[in-house]
């Protein structure tokens, strides 16, 4: 009898361990066939990543968060933004759109695909990212119109291990300074 | 001399010695090398715990930038030469850098903590096949003493990683990035892991108190958890005894289980030789093979090309690199569970070799698997490609749309 | 008076822990009480030759500055090298007779 239950709850463990591993292993499998990409551009849904208010609007930031516009004119600036216990970094850049204006931006220079670290591609402009460890480019879509992969001022992944487009920050110009407002970690 | 020896014999019987430290503890675990690892994992630990005592004394956690010239960098520390004159480095990196070059025997100390460390986890994996092997884990207590084990093993790779962070050489920092972000793939999966690693230590972008959290464990934490499952471990032993010898023959067996020697001064002289052995071959490492600090880097720097993950976690890197992350990045979670859930599974009655052969193979896939991964690792450069599969899991809400249009300026 | 230089040093140490290594191995298998005699005589000309590299190298770190100069990091990298190498053939010695001392009462109590 004792035996015959000791059984029964081997056969459980094994049974839940195995359907748990098959289950870790489908779920992403089953995610990614259900959803499309043309869904991504039908709703603003933030899924994955998590907004970090800095500023509230330019007038209540802090001077050493902003970038002036003559200082980005000489091309992309670093910032490395404290916000409470978080450090968010930051890469302002001045992108030049196919309608000949120039779009300030700022983007969080951490890589969508393993989390290194990014480098700058691009001169006076910025023009995209490119991560040192996987070598995955990141390119701006700099067409107002939007483009065949990401919208309007998105960094989406021209190539490369990444899956998905730079986690981006909100900002607004005032008095010819560059404020970030809202950044996506 | 003959006063000492009675002086001896006084403490021993005084103190109610004799029982315990002439235990009778079998001879075939001292002969056999599948008995061996185990001994040597716990001396690492040890010999880890006091030269990082020292260590500790002289470290400084901190991400503040300091600048130093390029000149006082070590050649062999740098994999590109230095395009400034001046070189950014954290306040960590430079406290490792007073350890291994600017306070006298610091080199050493640091030296003989990191071989001591990959010894560790080269006995810990070696220990790991041995039992598993030998099926260690059916006998009396067994089945604990697999769990603690499979739990110490993963600790062990934990400290591996968290003491390669600790100095913030540019390989660190790019280990802590990955290791902050890395497992936010399961963010898409509805598991909030992004809001749980900032919940815990404040940021996914190394800062302050990022390293101190990271250091507090490495020193602390993860060595009381390590040392309290270690002191469990030495209970079951004590409780249970060694596993018995592989061997078919029921009445050889016995007979070798039956053959004992007293702890002390047997085994004991042996554990001796077994502590100053292994540091003699950690001593020997330092002297002809000592490792390079790497090179400093601080946040905004550009990041050189052709950096790589500590030895340790090279398999799981390269695997998550060589398969979708969606599927990979949860690969040691499924590889843990199936390790605690083997005495479960395992349910034959063979003892030799020859008759556990199913779990023999298992445990070689394991060792092939991470020693696979490894060497890959080493060797080759995995294409970066996009594959079919990664395209396909972009999850519909994975980007992040630039949310309003700012007004441009020209 | 100049220091002996780090490469000297290496070589007497190899010169006294090799053939002492060997003995203490051989005698250990002969006769275990000529094997602890010349481990023990191993170890102290050893330990004497440590004593005087540990001298070098507090004199040599007593000089140290931050930001250093790379020549002397070098040769405090070498001494410190010679010096774990030292430890290394006085433990090697030591763990030997350790071990020769277990197989030889091992090998007693079991006839």
């Amino acid at each position: 009898m004792t035996d015959e239950k000791k059984r029964e709850t081997i056969k459980f463990f094994i049974g839940a361990s195995t359907a748990l591993g098959i289950g870790m292993l489908a779920t992403p499998l089953v995610a990614s066939l259900v959803g499309n990409r043309a869904a991504i551009f039908g709703e603003e849904s933030t899924s994955g990543a998590i907004p970090v208010e800095i500023c509230k609007s330019p007038e209540a930031c802090p001077r050493e968060f902003g970038v002036s516009l003559d200082e980005l004119r000489g091309g992309p600036v670093f910032k490395l933004i404290k916000v409470n216990s978080m450090a968010i970094p930051a890469v302002f850049g001045l992108v030049r759109a196919t309608d000949g204006r120039e779009y300030p931006t700022a983007y969080v220079a951490i890589c969508t695909h393993f989390g290194c670290p990014l480098n700058v591609s691009g001169g006076k402009y910025l023009t995209g990212f490119f991560c040192p460890c996987h070598g995955s480019v990141f390119a701006i879509c700099n067409n107002p119109a939007g483009c065949d992969r990401g919208r309007f001022l998105e960094m989406y992944v021209q190539g490369g291990p990444a899956v998905r487009s730079l986690r981006s920050i909100k900002v607004e110009v005032k008095d010819g300074v560059v404020y970030p407002l809202t950044a996506y970690i | 001399m003959k006063i000492f020896s009675r002086l001896w014999e006084l403490f021993i019987e005084r103190f109610h010695l004799k029982e315990f430290l002439e235990h009778p503890v079998p001879r075939y675990s001292n002969i056999n090398p599948l008995y061996w690892f185990g001994d040597v994992a716990a001396v690492s630990f040890f010999l880890l715990a006091l030269t990082g005592f020292f260590l500790a004394l002289f470290y400084t956690p901190g991400v503040n930038v300091v600048t130093i010239p390029a000149a006082s960098l070590a050649p062999w520390d740098l994999l590109h030469p230095p395009a400034a004159e001046a070189v950014r480095a954290t306040e960590s990196y430079i406290s490792a850098y007073r350890i291994a070059y600017l306070t006298p025997f610091g080199f050493i100390l640091r030296q003989f903590h990191l071989w001591a460390a990959y010894m560790m986890i080269m006995a810990v994996l070696v220990h790991f096949f041995a039992k598993f092997v030998l099926g260690s884990y059916k006998r009396r207590g067994g089945g604990a003493l697999w769990l603690l084990g499979v739990l110490l093993g993963f600790l062990t790779i934990n400290q591996a990683v968290l003491g390669y962070i600790l100095p913030l050489h540019l390989d660190g920092i790019l280990a802590l990035m990955i290791g902050l972000n890395l497992f936010r793939y399961f963010d898409y999966l509805g598991i909030p892991v992004g809001n749980a690693v900032i919940a815990l230590l404040g940021s996914n972008y190394p800062t302050d108190q990022v390293i101190r959290v990271i250091y507090v464990a490495h020193i602390l934490i993860v060595p009381a958890v390590i040392l309290l499952l270690l002191g469990l471990k030495i209970q079951g032993i004590l409780y249970g005894g060694v596993s018995p010898p592989p061997i078919k023959n029921a009445e050889v067996r016995e007979r070798m289980v039956k053959d004992v020697e007293p702890f002390y001064p047997h085994r004991f002289a042996l554990m001796v030789g077994q502590v100053f052995l292994q540091i003699s071959l950690l001593m020997l490492l330092v002297a002809f093979f000592p490792q390079p600090l790497l090179e400093p880097w601080a946040p905004g720097e550009l990041v050189p090309a052709g950096v790589r993950p500590p030895w340790p976690v090279m398999w799981y890197y390269t695997y998550v690199k060589m398969i979708d992350p969606f599927i990979s990045v949860g690969m040691p979670i499924l590889m843990l569970i199936f390790a605690l859930v083997v005495p479960l599974l395992d349910r034959s009655r063979g003892i030799t070799v020859g008759e556990r052969w199913v779990w023999v193979i298992i445990a070689l896939v394991y060792m092939a698997i991470i020693g696979y991964g490894s060497v890959l690792g080493f060797i080759i450069d995995i294409p970066k490609q996009v594959t079919p599969f990664t395209q396909i899991t972009v999850p519909p809400d994975s980007a992040v749309p630039y949310v309003t249009t700012p007004s441009p300026v020209g | 008076m100049e220091p002996l230089t780090p490469s000297v040093l290496a070589w007497l140490t190899a010169a006294i822990a090799a053939p002492t290594v060997a003995l203490v191995y051989v005698y250990n298998g002969l006769d275990r009480k000529w094997s602890a005699v010349v481990g023990f005589v191993g170890v102290a000309a050893l330990l004497a030759l440590f004593a005087y590299t540990a001298n070098v190298i507090m004199a040599l770190y007593g000089a140290m500055q931050f930001p250093p100069d790379m020549q002397l990091v070098e040769l405090g990298v070498a001494y410190q090298r010679v010096a774990a190498g030292q430890l290394a053939a006085v433990s090697l010695i030591v763990g030997l007779l350790a071990v020769g001392y277990y197989m030889e009462i091992s090998r007693r109590g079991h006839e």
